[in-house]
């Protein structure tokens, strides 16, 4: 059976230094896949070579069984991959509801009908919340609203995978709480999610498979209670204690 | 004919390094305030009229004056600054990049007009020669090879500046990681003002070597500050290394198109090298992929 | 007031005007058709620039040449034989093929490289003008077939304006201006959330430089001469995106208060101080730049009454796809 999403053998470089060394991994279908590792550990430049907007020194990416090595990021997101930011990047003086609009106008495999549009973008504000304040500029709403609006303008591409960056960083418990729940209904969508998380307790709730990276190396793999405490991933966040009970990683 | 196809290229390498000294000044401003000062060919004219001013009624040598313009026109870009571009320091982007173009364009066009409203003669240049080398039978002006090497100290002097003294490093420090250099502490209104002093001071000084080899107009502002460009983005964004070099580029190119296509056409030349390495190498010679 | 009340006004207001400005040659001297000809051109031009520079976002400082290569085409095929509507259609042509070709180098440069790069064309389009002897009659210039033209030339030149303005209200309106506006914003995500980029930048300034065409053909078959420094000169170049921005890049309202306002003020300054005109354009620009880079339809004074247009929509009427005000530059 052909892997849903299959990086093989990874390896990006930037001038001397090397962000990703031989990364490579599999997902099926509807999965919630982790990914952790400390600072720099190359995270955010694994989601940007599977998104496209970085095309990898050597390796391919494969998804539905195609090659998408090196395709424009414009073209994956079509193809029904999309993606969050880790410092959110909305358009600033648009309206959240335009925002939104750019995913369902652009990003989606087929465009639907001109009346159909604005319902459409409307519907993924909906899904996180933010319907009552579709009309307000997104460079002026709160860091939570914005954060939720990152989620809302890839879920208007009907996307088939959503990578999510960091999304709770800077969150209190109870905006934590609440995204929690907006990806488990993503996940419940049939959507499979990948995310880049910092805080541990948001990983073990709601992945079920963990990778982790540390110096641009896969260096773990499984379920979450096994990797947290696998002696090497407990080394790589050397001196952090407070791994092993589930706190910040 | 080779006796002047030496001497071409010895011109061509001289225009050069006068653009690679100004084009440096341009690229560090830029890396330091994030702003394109458009205004930057104005100085290297300034400079040039300050320095045949000097040499015509105070007779002085235009190396001595290459030297003393680097204070005053330090202190003329601090003072520029803190008039036209600090009051933009934190706009977002976009109005930044509307003010900026704004208010450096209009100065560029005010300082010209002035310029040429109150500067009787159009076209000015300075006759200052020495007695010339002869070396293997090429006659070599001393004069211009005492401009190469005051060029080539000074981009010494620069790279020794940056590296080493502290205000160098504060000025790479906020190239590299603007937040960071805040949250280290680097004061970075202030290291910005005098950077960009920095800039027009060498923009200046370029001046002061131009007039003594070329003529000058108060209208070549404009079409300098785009010559700069097309050197800063020849040689790669912010790499002295790459002004440099990029400026070579240019210096031979017009000089070799003034020789062999025709004089009036060198002006092009800049734009056409600008287009081709847009084409062929966007990051520059010595740029990074970004 | 009611959406409904406000599309009657403004209907009012534009029958009024057409009416007047139709009627003008026979109601007022003729210096008023003259000057009401070079208000539709930097109408024109102020507003095609503003497509680019403001709903995309990149200060094409080079829109000009547009202007002076349709120019020097019409010229060159008036005096070929060609009819205008021949001539205009040919070098709006040349023109968006050569807007094609240079978008593929110079949009490799962003921000304050761009304006500056494409700033550049301007002085390149100049030289080459001047060089190119046997085709543009160098430095002296050429002619075309003399005739009086005002009369149509007026007319057109109205209809070309107009056309632009409901071709940049359109624009903004539509799917394709929603991209522009993304681009403008972050190009990088809009990529990442599908937008073609490069091939919707390319198309843009193709799209902003055919109205320039057109207006630089009208014109020199109206004025009946071309030289380099007509159609290359600082002036042409930076007045009509002074205009733009003065008045408030980004909107629809704004390049054509900044042109009324603007040509007022150069009519009133111009005549009573025949001097440093280039210093006085460059104080304006830093003054603007300084005091308020968005124009004068964001300042605190015009804001109100822009709201109560602009009112009756924001939140409530979407007309069809586009979203009305509401998605301006703050």
């Amino acid at each position: 059976m052909t892997a849903f999403l299959e990086c093989s053998n990874i390896h990006k470089y930037f001038g001397g230094l090397s962000a990703l060394t031989d990364v490579s991994f599999s997902l099926p279908q509807g999965e919630i896949l982790g990914i952790i590792g400390p600072n720099g550990a190359g995270k955010t430049t694994l989601f940007n070579v599977i998104a496209g907007s970085l095309k990898p020194n050597r390796g391919a990416v494969r998804f539905k069984g195609s090659d998408i090595t090196g395709f424009g990021p414009d073209r994956i997101c079509r193809l029904g991959i999309s993606r969050t930011y880790q410092l959110v990047r909305p358009f600033g003086s648009l309206t959240a509801l335009e925002n939104a609009l750019v995913g369902v106008s652009f990003g989606r495999s087929e465009l639907p009908p001109r009346s159909d549009r604005i319902g459409q973008a409307m519907k993924a504000l909906a899904f996180v919340g933010l319907e009552t304040k579709a009309y307000q500029k997104a460079q002026e709403l709160t860091l939570v609203d914005k954060k939720h609006l990152e989620i809302a303008r890839a879920l208007a591409t009907n996307p088939e995978i959503i990578l999510l960056d960091e999304v709770v960083s800077g969150l209190t418990p109870t905006e934590c709480t609440k995204i929690i729940e907006t990806i488990r209904e993503i996940q419940r969508r049939g959507i499979t999610v990948i995310m880049i998380e910092h805080v541990l307790k948001v990983v073990m709730e709601l992945c079920r498979t963990v990778m982790v990276l540390n110096y641009g190396s896969l260096i773990a793999r499984g379920s979450p209670a096994a990797v947290v405490s696998d002696p090497l991933v407990i080394e790589a966040y050397l001196g952090n204690a407070e791994v092993a009970e589930g706190g910040h990683a | 004919m080779t006796a002047d196809l030496i001497q071409l290229l010895a011109g061509g390498i001289l225009l050069g390094g006068i653009y690679g000294l100004a084009a440096f000044g341009l690229s560090v401003s830029f890396g330091v305030l994030n702003v394109l000062n458009l205004a930057h060919g104005e100085f290297l004219m300034l400079g040039s009229l300050l320095s045949y001013c000097a040499f015509v009624h105070l007779g002085m040598n235009p190396f001595v004056s290459a030297v003393a313009v680097i204070p005053v026109f330090t202190a003329v870009g601090v003072v520029f600054f803190l008039v036209f571009l600090r009051p933009l320091a934190e706009k977002p982007p976009h109005e930044l990049l509307v003010a900026s173009i704004l208010v450096t364009l209009g100065a560029s066009l005010a300082i010209e007009d002035l310029t040429a409203f109150f500067w009787e003669r159009p076209v000015t240049g300075i006759d200052y020669s020495l007695a010339p080398l002869e070396a293997g039978g090429v006659v070599i002006s001393l004069v211009r090879l005492l401009i190469l090497l005051f060029i080539c100290g000074l981009a010494a002097a620069l790279q020794v500046y940056l590296r080493r003294t502290f205000t160098g490093r504060a000025i790479r420090a906020i190239t590299q990681c603007r937040e960071g250099a805040k949250v280290v502490g680097i004061p970075i209104s202030g290291v910005s003002a005098l950077t960009f002093g920095l800039g027009v001071a060498l923009a200046a000084s370029a001046g002061v070597f131009y007039v003594t080899l070329f003529t000058v107009t108060p209208v070549m502002g404009i079409p300098l500050t785009v010559k700069y460009l097309c050197v800063v983005v020849l040689g790669g964004l912010g790499s002295l290394v790459g002004s440099v070099v990029g400026g070579l580029i240019l210096g031979l190119a017009e000089a070799l198109t003034a020789y062999y296509v025709g004089a009036e056409w060198s002006p092009c030349i800049a734009f056409i090298l600008l287009l081709t390495i847009l084409i062929i190498r966007p990051q520059g010679l010595f740029g990074t992929e970004s | 007031m009611t959406l409904v009340g406000r599309r009657k006004l403004v209907l009012a207001g534009l029958f009024t005007a057409a009416v007047i400005l139709a009627a003008m040659p026979w109601l007022m001297v003729s210096y008023a058709m003259v000057w009401l000809f070079l208000f539709a051109v930097y109408l024109t031009l102020a507003v095609s620039y503003d497509i680019v520079g403001g709903h995309m976002g990149y200060m094409n400082l080079g829109h000009s040449t547009f202007f002076g290569i349709g120019a020097y085409a019409t010229a060159i095929l008036l005096n070929k034989g060609l009819g205008l509507i021949p001539a205009l259609v040919a070098s709006a042509v040349i023109v968006a093929a050569f807007a094609a070709a240079v978008s593929y180098p110079l949009f490799r440069l962003r921000g304050a490289y761009f304006a500056l790069g494409t700033f550049g064309l301007i002085s390149l389009m100049g030289v080459l003008s001047t060089n190119l002897r046997d085709l543009t009659g160098g430095s002296g210039g050429i002619s075309t077939p003399p005739g009086d033209h005002s009369l149509p030339a007026y007319y057109l030149a109205l209809v070309v304006a107009a056309g632009t303005i409901a071709l940049n209200r359109w624009l903004a309106r539509s799917r394709f201006g929603l991209a522009l506006f993304s681009i403008r914003e972050d190009e990088e995500v809009a990529r990442a959330f599908g937008v073609p980029t490069t091939l919707y930048k390319c198309a843009t300034l193709v799209i902003s430089a055919v109205p320039a065409s057109l207006i630089g053909g009208i014109y020199v078959w109206n004025v009946t001469y071309i030289s380099p420094s007509a159609v290359f000169g600082l002036e042409i170049a930076l007045s009509p995106i002074v205009m733009a921005m003065l008045g408030g890049t980004g909107t629809i309202m704004g390049p054509f208060l900044g042109v009324v306002f603007l040509t007022l003020v150069q009519e009133v300054l111009w005549t009573q101080v025949p001097y440093l005109h280039l210093t006085m354009y460059g104080a304006i620009m830093v003054l603007v730049g300084l005091f308020m880079p968005g124009g004068l339809v964001r300042t605190p004074l015009l804001q109100p009454i822009v709201r109560r247009f602009t009112a009756a929509d924001a939140g409530k009427h979407l007309p069809a796809l586009g979203l009305s005000e509401s998605r301006e530059v703050s």
